[in-house]
């Protein structure tokens, strides 16, 4: 069964009342929400200055000129209280839904020898390849973004020396795994998102190094307690900016004599104030390494 | 986690009945997110509210991973739950279907409030306002 999309601009404050018309007539509502991009401080947030679009879905099975119809004249009268634009209409082919996201991933190559894998798809491994399979979803890293690849990169000749890793903000696992993959013999992955710590977990899984990985679910400042006394040979943190200044401390304190941390998930113009915040707690930069927009830094005493 | 954001896609559907059709196939197939994973997820999380619409306001990164949290239902359903009708007015400014005490006006915005970016109750209660009399619920 094909289907018609409906669609209208509205100012934020008469979405939930469009919302509620669209719904009565169309299968659910999805609203694209406007937004402005996180910065150094603060998450990304709604923009309210500009309109969101909310849509419906219809069967299109002929009833839905009748429908389109009765919607805009449902508009109109909401219309005369707040601004509300024109409907759109839109033709969506049924589609495998479940599948067709697929679609946009393929087997990714990152710095030497590491060889991201989607769960679905088969890989011929050449030698020396660092495989990690990944079922991408809930959870930052598919392998494809800047600051994962400037963090898989600088692992890739320092990973397989370092006897325990800790990987702060670990979202899908992939830099755990990929440590595991490099050699490392024992890692601590930690997440404070608690879908992330549950998709890490299955993608641990799916490369059967449950008994090597550990994941701890919360704050990296809470999860510290149960790892007081150690210290970490690598410590990989692809956070943000913002996140890398806060736990500059801790993990200055985590960290082995001759360890290194991996710092990255940094856009370029604020790699300085990060530069400085470990500067702060006794640690030096050894490497800044650019990927488009990003930087990651590489720092040790 | 907080990376370069790709897209903030807000989903209205019932508890525990999301599937892969829409509006959730199409709204986030578009960005290429992996839609099973957000149906399971969905439909756990939210098992214990069968009946209600629960929105779930997701973010999609840049490399198309994404995360979401659920909101408080639509201010709409909680009004009509509220005073007993089954649908807003076709015509708000001339048809007139209920009256919203005020007590049970602020009772709405103290719920919805943490959704609303504010922290002042007396802006919650204008925008749930606005919502009644686009419902032509007068609030009294």
């Amino acid at each position: 069964m094909d289907w018609v999309e409906i669609s209208v601009e509205v100012d934020e404050e008469a979405v939930e009342a469009v919302a509620e018309q669209l719904r009565s007539f169309g299968q659910g509502v999805a609203i694209d929400v406007p937004f402005v991009q996180p910065s150094l401080y603060d998450d990304a947030l709604t923009d309210r200055s500009r309109r969101a679009i909310v849509k419906t879905y219809l069967p299109d099975d002929g009833g839905v000129e009748d429908a389109r119809r009765q919607i805009e004249q449902a508009l109109w009268h909401l219309g005369r209280l707040r601004p509300v634009g024109e409907l759109a209409l839109r033709p969506v082919a049924e589609e495998d839904w479940a599948n067709a996201w697929k679609e946009f991933y393929s087997v990714v190559h990152v710095g030497q020898r590491t060889v991201i894998v989607p769960a679905w798809l088969r890989y011929r491994r050449r030698p020396n390849d660092i495989v990690i399979r990944l079922d991408p979803g809930l959870a930052f890293g598919t392998g494809t973004h800047p600051t994962t690849r400037l963090c898989l990169q600088a692992m890739e000749s320092r990973a397989s020396a370092a006897k325990l890793v800790l990987d702060v903000g670990t979202g899908s696992g992939i830099l755990a795994i990929a440590a595991c993959r490099l050699g490392a013999p024992k890692v601590h992955a930690v997440d404070i998102d608690p879908m992330a710590a549950k998709a890490a977990k299955a993608n641990i899984k799916l490369n059967h190094l449950s008994r090597q990985i550990r994941v701890y679910e919360g704050d990296a400042d809470a999860s510290a307690g149960s790892w007081a006394g150690q210290t970490y040979d690598l410590i990989l943190s692809n956070v943000t900016a913002r996140v890398n200044i806060r736990l500059a401390g801790l993990l200055a304190g985590l960290l082995a004599p001759d360890g290194e941390i991996i710092a990255s998930g940094i856009l370029r113009e604020d790699l300085k104030t990060v530069v400085d915040a470990f500067g702060a707690v006794g640690l030096q930069t050894r490497e800044r390494l650019y990927d488009e927009d990003w930087g990651a830094l590489v720092v040790g005493r | 986690m907080a990376k370069k954001v790709r897209a903030i896609v807000k989903l209205q559907i019932e508890a525990g009945k999301a599937t892969p059709a829409p509006p959730v196939g199409p709204a986030l197939g578009q960005h290429g997110i992996n839609i099973m994973a957000f149906v399971k997820e969905y439909n756990e999380k939210t098992a214990g509210q069968a009946g209600s619409i629960v929105p779930a306001e997701i973010t999609v990164f840049e490399d198309r991973s994404f995360t979401f949290v659920l909101k408080t239902p639509p201010a709409y359903d909680l009004i009509r739950k509220a005073i007993g009708i089954e649908h807003g007015a076709k015509n708000p400014k001339r048809e007139k279907v209920g009256v919203l005490p005020k007590a049970q006006l602020r009772q709405i915005a103290q719920q919805k409030m943490k959704d609303l970016n504010t922290t002042d109750i007396e802006a919650a209660e204008r925008i749930i306002e606005g919502t009644a009399r686009s419902m032509g619920v007068t609030v009294e």
